[in-house]
Formats: structure tokens, C-alpha cells, sequence
């Protein structure tokens, strides 16, 4: 007989390793579902989070522009009825929207000089409100004695309010605002009765120009000047000295309508009786009969008709047509969702707004339930094949074999998984975008790009945490003598 | 009662004319260490004739096993050498233990060890496909194998589908087919009733006489002993004795230095 040689045992390539892990996937059924749809779980979980955040963060971010007219028209009816508040002016001033900047100009009859030292200023003013706000609520309410920072900063002008200040300062051992106490005193002294100064010389030319307007088209509110525009209007605006874009009023004119509108409707449910039939039709207590609830509520003609009718019976008057009404109320609905998806944030025009920390902490959080759960499927369907390792040791297979034979098998099993998640989690984001903002959502499905985006980044995080999950107790397994693999159960 | 005499020396029979194929020297397994140390080999000295049947016996916890996974490469011992042919397993790297133990030697379990979710066919060609055999090759012989041990119309079902003599069938045929020179069984019978362990047993026999394939059977089956060359009693770590069948005389219940 031949004597024993010994020689490398022959590798065997990829080819032939994904053939083995195929076939023993498909005889392993069952299992490999198990282990398919737990991934998928993760991943859909992913998914969701990720694509609701982004439908979310679009929706609001939409329903605000689209509430940009609206805001517009508030804010002509503001102008036009009384000056502007000290902090809506310095708030401004800081702001970069050349147009406001030179109405002021106008209004104030200031130079250059002066709006660059006004807007330098309020940066001051602003630098200091934003330090109050960083700080935490305790030390606030103990440094400001419970006042905003405009009624504190003038408070400061009296040296023992300032002395006492600077002393809580000390004690709280808090930074001094603004970087250094010879600042504050800047702001204080200097800043502050600068900008007061030309905030009255704004607000002063504000009335001007509000008069000027009242005089030329008298007897008008200014809801009403916007409801109908007359053809001069946007001329002796200007000539007041207001900011006017060409066409706005136009394009803000069914707007003012729309309130004028609304007015006049909770005008003709005013009077006791028909408030009386309403609340039986709505279903309310008579108290609780408001426009509001009104508008909800006229959703078809037959509604509007029967209100029309009724008003008409019950007071004599010629109230709205019932078309009208029916307008009024589908555009009062509408912006009623656009408001409660946008809620109480704001945005800066032109600002790409950001996800709410709130949103990008869940989004962390469903990552790491993902990370989880992949991990824990891999490694449960690996650590019960030990055994097999065993075995396959025993037959001569080597290390590397058996962990490109999981590594292929786990890939596999992420791609179908995270596909599975994908769709799932698509789905479930897309409806519960339905369920919360109705067909706003598909103002914002212009484009797939951003939500495939972030499903395809599910997907690859999907496989490559199962890949990785998998190959390490696979390596574990493999590299282990075959009888002590054999001996974990 | 005991015909063969207790005190009689471990006797490392090697006479010139049988060549060895495994020796074992000053084989020690431990585990733990400190204090806490508990050895499972105490220094065995063992040689194994090429071609022979040799039965190893010894009580639960003698180390019987661990002496089993130590000659097949499948565990490493913490001292003392192994030599397969004159081949130190020691100084074999990873890719040539699994040539050692893919083509070289073959493994009988207990427990059969059959992959689950395989046919029994594809069970038998797993080693091939590790030995690089074509499929088609190693079907071919994985149905002449599987024929050997009788299972040849049932190559298709799964070790769930066959009883435990089946399976362990399958196992004999997996092991034999990259033509193994030594076949190590750990009690192979242990799991199966007396007339499926008597197949089993005949199939070895053959696979001993008609191959000159060197079996050694970790087992506390008596029918062996009829059947076996030589007898090897491990107790407590180490060889008690070595002594040639005829030497041995078998009763139930009473076998050797065994109670």
C-alpha cells in the first residue's frame, strides 16, 4: 500500500459555493423565510421612518409656501391698519429682504449710513435674545427676573438695574452675553436708544403713509381696498412709500375676497334663531356654533341651499349666494390642513428647512431596532448551524468555504428581505402620509428620486448588516477545531 | 472468571512485519488550567496497524472520545504528537488538515451527523464537491456507494424520510467516498437497534476486508469484539490494555478487564 500523502486540499471558487448555498437555501425553506421576513420587518421599520420623515418634512415645508399668499395678505391688512410692532422692525432689520430694508429707508427718511448702523444694531440686539435663549430655563428666569430681552435691555439703562444684572451674572458664573461686558454696555447705552430712535421714525412715517392712504380712498377698510383693488391702488401705495410687487395685490385680491367672505357669513348666522337651527342641524350645543364650524361643515350644495334659505326666512336679508358659500368653505378647509401640517413652525423664505430633531431621533432609533434586529436573525440562523459547520469540517471543507457559503447565503436572504421591507415600509409611509395630510401628500409626489433614494439606502444597509451579522459567528464557527464546534448546541 | 490476566502490562504490541498508520505519544488533552485543570488524556501511547479493525473500549468519561477526535485531526491535543504515516498533525496548516480529513480519513458518528436538509445522495457527494469532483462524477459514485450499503432506491429521500440504521448507512457511505485509508467510527451502533447495528456492523466488516480500509470503533457494542482484530481498553486517560481478539475471551456481561 502507498503510504499517506498529504497536500493542499483544492479550493473551491465562488461559482460552486453559490450553487451549494443556493440549493441548501432551497431546502431550507422554511427557515430561510423566517430569517427573509424578520429582516424585512427591520428593514420595513427603517423604511417607514425614514420615508414618512421626508414626506413629512416635504408636506410641511409645501403646505407653508402654499400658505405664503395668505400670510402675504395678512400682513397688507396689518400695514395697512397700524404700524409695526418695535420687535416685528428690529426683527426686520436683521433680515435680508432688500425691499423691506428700503421701505423703511423711506419711512424713517434715513440715509444709508443710518439703515447700516440700524441693521449692525439689531444683529446686537439679536445676538444677545438668542444668548438668553441657549441659556437653560432656571438661570434665564434668575438673570432676566421673568423679562423679555427688550424690556430688560432698557430696564439696564438705570445703573443700578445694570450693576444688578452684572451681579447675577458673577454668581451664576454664566459667560457674559455677547462676549464681553463692554458689548452689553455698547447695546445698551448706544445700540438700543439708536434703534428706539429709528423705530419711531419708522413707525412715525408708517402712520404718515397709513393716513395718506386712508385719505385717498376714504370710507374703505383695507380688507376691502384688497378685496377690490381700484386701478390706482397699487400706484398711491408706493406713492406713500410702500414696497408694492407688481401684481401682488392682484394675485392677493380672491384671498381678501375669501375673508371679506367669511365676514359677511358670520354676519347671517348672528342672529339667535338661525344660530338656534344650526346647532340642531350641526349637532352642537348653540354656543359652540361658530364660522369655524360652519365651514367645516357646508361640504355639498344641499347644505348651502338649505342655509341660504333658511337665513333668508328667518331675517329678510340677502345673504351670500350658496355657491359663494360653497367656495368659501373648500378654501377655508384647504387652508386648514395646509395650517395643521405646517402646526406652529415657521421657516425663513428661502431656507432649505431641515428635519425636526424630533424626526432625525426616531429615524437613529429605528436604524439602530434595525441593526438589532438583523443581527439577532443572522446570528440565530447561523449559531444553529453549528453543528452543519461541524460536519462540513469534517468533510473536508475549509474556513473560507464556509464563510463565503453564509456570506452569499446571507446576502441573499438581505437582498429578499430588504426588498420585502422596502415595499412594505413604502406602503405603510405612504399611507399613514394619506391617513394624517389626505391629497396633500400628492402635492409633494412630483418626483420618486428622494424616497427611492431612501429605500435603496435601507435596502444596501439591509444586506450589509446581514452580510456582517452573518459572517462573523460563521468565522467564529469556522475557525473553531470541528469537535468543539460540534460540542456547541 | 476472567480468562485474560488483569495484571498483565499495556502491551504496545508493534512486531516488525505490521506496519503502523497512526501513533499517538504521550498524548495529553486538558482543559481549564491552574488549580482547575482536568485532564481527558493522561499520556497516550497507542499505534494502530495499517489494515486492522480495532475496537476501543473503556467506561463513559475515560476519554475514549476526545482519544477518537485527537486521531482525527478534529481537535488538537495540548501536548504529545500524532502521527498519521509518519505525518505529524501538528505541523499540518488549515488547508492540509482539510485534505487529511476530507480524503484520508473518513468519520462515523453516533448521532450520524447527516446534513439535514440534504438528500442522502447529495449527502454523499458533499465531500466529493469538497474534493473537487465533477457533479456528474460524483453522482456516479455516490450511487455506487450508496448501492454498497444497500440504499441505492433511496437516494432521493432526506435523513428525516429513513430510519436510524438508514442513516447511519448514508454516514458509511459519505465517509467512504473519497477512498479513505482509515475509517474512525464513534460508536456507531450506539443509536440503533440489534438487527439494523448488525447491518452496520457487516458493512464495515466488508468495507474492512474487501477495501484494507484501517477502522477503528470507539463502542461499548459487544458483537464487535467477535469481529475485530485487536481490543484497546482506555481508562482514565490512558490505555489500560492492548490485546489481540484471540487472546480475548467474549461473554456477556463479563468482556476482558471490563465488568
Amino acid at each position: 500500500m502507498k503510504p499517506i500523502v498529504v497536500k493542499d486540499q483544492v479550493r473551491l471558487g465562488p461559482a460552486r459555493c453559490l450553487q451549494l448555498a443556493l440549493s441548501g437555501m432551497g431546502y431550507r425553506m422554511f427557515r430561510s423565510m423566517v430569517t427573509v421576513s424578520i429582516l424585512a420587518l427591520a428593514v420595513a421599520f427603517l423604511v417607514h421612518v425614514l420615508c414618512f420623515g421626508l414626506l413629512e418634512q416635504r408636506i410641511t415645508v409645501r403646505a407653508w409656501h402654499d400658505l405664503g399668499p395668505l400670510r402675504e395678505a395678512g400682513a397688507w391688512v396689518a400695514r395697512l391698519t397700524q404700524p409695526d410692532d418695535d420687535a416685528a422692525i428690529f426683527h426686520a432689520l436683521v433680515q435680508d429682504r432688500p425691499q423691506r430694508q428700503a421701505e423703511y429707508a423711506r419711512f424713517a427718511g434715513a440715509d444709508a449710513a443710518t439703515m447700516a448702523q440700524g441693521r449692525q444694531d439689531a444683529r446686537l440686539l439679536r445676538d444677545f435674545e438668542q444668548y438668553l435663549g441657549n441659556l437653560s430655563d432656571r438661570d434665564r428666569v434668575v438673570l432676566t427676573a421673568g423679562l423679555e430681552a427688550l424690556p430688560l435691555l432698557r430696564s439696564m439703562r438705570d445703573a443700578q438695574v445694570y450693576t444688578q444684572f452684572t451681579g447675577r451674572l458673577q454668581s451664576l458664573k454664566l459667560p457674559s452675553p455677547l462676549g464681553s461686558l463692554q458689548k452689553l454696555e455698547t447695546l445698551v447705552h448706544q445700540a438700543l436708544p439708536r434703534l428706539d430712535a429709528l423705530a419711531g421714525r419708522i413707525k412715525a412715517g408708517q402712520a404718515r403713509a397709513i393716513a395718506q392712504v386712508h385719505q385717498d380712498f376714504p370710507g374703505q377698510t383695507p380688507l376691502a381696498l384688497l378685496a377690490a383693488p381700484p386701478a390706482n391702488l397699487e400706484a398711491q401705495l408706493a406713492q406713500a412709500g410702500y414696497a408694492v410687487d407688481p401684481g401682488a395685490l392682484k394675485r392677493l385680491a380672491p384671498l381678501a375676497q375669501a375673508e371679506l367672505d367669511k365676514m359677511a357669513l358670520a354676519r347671517m348666522i348672528q342672529s339667535r334663531e338661525v344660530r338656534d337651527l344650526l346647532a340642531r342641524q350641526l349637532g352642537t350645543p348653540v354656543a359652540l356654533v361658530n364660522q369655524a364650524g360652519v365651514l367645516q361643515w357646508l361640504d355639498r350644495a344641499s347644505r348651502a341651499q338649505w342655509l341660504v334659505q333658511m337665513v333668508q326666512d328667518k331675517t329678510g336679508e340677502h345673504p351670500l349666494p350658496p355657491d359663494r358659500l360653497l367656495s368659501i368653505a373648500q378654501t377655508f378647509r384647504r387652508q386648514q390642513s395646509l395650517q395643521a401640517a405646517v402646526g406652529d413652525q415657521t421657516f425663513e423664505d428661502g431656507e432649505d428647512a431641515g428635519m425636526p430633531t424630533g424626526t432625525l431621533w426616531l429615524i437613529a432609533l429605528s436604524f439602530l431596532v434595525c441593526v438589532v434586529g438583523v443581527a439577532n436573525a443572522m446570528l440565530m440562523s447561523v449559531t444553529e448551524r453549528f453543528a452543519e459547520i461541524a460536519t462540513m469540517k469534517c468533510l473536508g471543507a475549509m474556513d473560507g468555504f464556509v464563510m463565503m457559503m453564509f456570506l452569499f447565503e446571507a446576502m441573499l436572504q438581505g437582498l429578499f428581505g430588504g426588498l420585502a421591507g422596502i415595499v412594505l415600509g413604502l406602503v405603510l409611509a405612504l399611507l399613514r402620509a394619506f391617513a394624517e395630510y389626505g391629497l396633500l401628500t400628492l402635492s409633494v409626489m412630483n418626483g420618486f428620486g428622494w424616497l427611492l433614494l431612501a429605500a435603496g439606502g435601507s435596502l444596501v444597509a439591509g444586506v450589509l448588516l446581514a452580510a456582517l451579522a452573518a459572517v462573523w459567528p460563521a468565522y467564529v464557527a469556522a475557525r473553531l477545531a470541528p469537535m468543539e464546534a460540534m460540542r456547541v448546541e | 472468571m476472567k480468562l485474560t490476566q488483569l495484571d498483565a502490562k499495556p502491551t504496545p504490541t508493534n512486531p516488525a512485519d505490521k506496519p503502523v498508520i497512526i501513533r499517538t505519544l504521550g498524548l495529553i488533552k486538558s482543559y481549564g488550567r491552574g488549580d482547575a485543570t482536568t485532564y481527558a488524556l493522561r499520556g497516550v501511547d497507542a499505534a494502530i496497524f495499517r489494515g486492522e479493525f480495532i475496537a476501543v473500549l473503556g467506561p463513559s468519561g475515560s476519554g475514549k472520545s476526545t482519544f477518537f477526535n485527537m486521531i482525527g485531526a478534529l481537535d488538537s491535543p495540548s501536548q504529545g504528537r500524532i502521527l498519521i504515516d509518519e505525518v505529524d498533525v501538528a505541523q499540518l496548516s488549515a488547508v492540509e488538515l482539510a485534505f487529511l480529513r476530507c480524503r484520508k480519513i473518513g468519520y462515523i458518528f453516533q448521532s450520524y451527523n447527516l446534513i439535514r436538509y440534504m438528500t442522502a445522495l447529495e449527502n454523499v457527494t458533499v465531500p466529493m464537491a469538497f474534493a473537487g469532483v465533477a457533479p456528474e462524477e460524483a453522482r456516479r459514485r455516490g450511487l455506487d456507494l450508496l448501492d454498497l450499503v444497500g440504499l441505492k432506491e433511496r437516494w432521493f429521500h432526506r435523513p428525516i424520510e429513513m430510519s436510524g440504521g438508514q442513516q447511519q448507512r448514508v454516514a458509511i457511505a459519505r465517509s467512504m467516498c473519497n477512498q479513505p485509508r482509515i475509517l474512525l467510527c464513534d460508536e456507531p451502533t450506539a443509536n440503533l437497534d440489534l438487527k439494523t447495528g448488525a447491518e452496520v456492523l457487516n458493512i464495515l466488516v466488508r468495507i474492512n476486508k474487501e477495501r484494507k480500509v484501517t477502522i477503528v470503533c470507539a463502542t461499548h457494542d459487544h458483537r464487535l469484539l467477535n469481529i475485530c482484530d485487536r481490543i484497546m481498553w482506555i481508562r482514565d486517560g490512558k490505555v489500560e490494555r492492548v490485546e489481540e481478539r484471540a487472546n480475548v475471551k467474549v461473554t456477556i456481561g463479563r468482556i476482558g478487564g471490563e465488568a
